[in-house]
């Protein structure tokens, strides 16, 4: 049975967009935890920028921001089922 | 004139007043040292996403200030190391965006106070 890679259907691919470019937002806030809740997974670690969809610029700003707020305890360094 | 923001946790076995006079002694070598503070933030007992010094609650400060003297960072941080009642403390530096940002949020702009996008974005 040869593998065949299914076809990606393509209206169900949506293109991504970086929500920082869309909504003018220019300064990600570390003490704000439940925002960076978005970016991070349930272990509590950085989401790729593949699937946050975030430009370069913008997802440095995430990171810089999460690993300071786990600098000051507002978010964990690592967590189980968290979220 | 640069901007600075400092967060810092109290060690939560101090009582209520012990903390304000902590937080107070910061301000006041700030001020003395002709440093510009424009907002304190006291969250007050708060939770921590991880236990420090095996304590896992803390008493969170925030000073946000502006001074044009760059030596003044370093001698507020010894002041932290000294202190051993501050478990944990940052400074940072703030740019443009986030003064605007901390001015936004200061006047509530954000319906919760913390909340960072100004507009509902599509989550």
């Amino acid at each position: 049975m040869t593998l065949v890679n299914e076809s990606v259907k393509r209206a169900e691919v949506k293109p991504k967009y970086c929500r920082f470019k869309k909504n003018g937002i220019k300064y990600i806030d570390y003490k704000d935890a439940d925002f960076l809740l978005k970016f991070i997974n349930e272990q509590g670690k950085i989401l790729p920028r593949r699937l946050t969809g975030n430009s370069w610029k913008y997802q440095n700003k995430i990171s810089q921001a999460v690993k300071r707020a786990r600098h000051v305890a507002i978010l964990p360094y690592l967590a189980d089922q968290m979220k | 004139m640069k901007n600075y923001e400092t967060v810092f946790i109290l060690n939560p076995v101090l009582s209520e007043d012990q903390a304000k006079d902590t937080v107070e002694k910061f301000v006041k070598l700030l001020t003395k040292a002709k440093a510009n503070v424009i907002n304190v933030e006291k969250w007050g007992l708060k939770k921590m996403a991880y236990p420090i010094q095996n304590k896992s609650t803390g008493f969170y400060n925030l000073i946000e200030f502006a001074t044009a003297e760059n030596t003044l960072i370093n001698t507020l941080e010894t002041e932290y190391r000294r202190d051993e009642s501050v478990m944990r403390f940052m400074t940072i530096v703030l740019d443009k965006h986030s003064i605007v940002y901390n001015e936004r949020r200061r006047k509530g702009e954000f319906n919760r106070t913390k909340k960072q996008a100004p507009r509902k974005e599509a989550a």
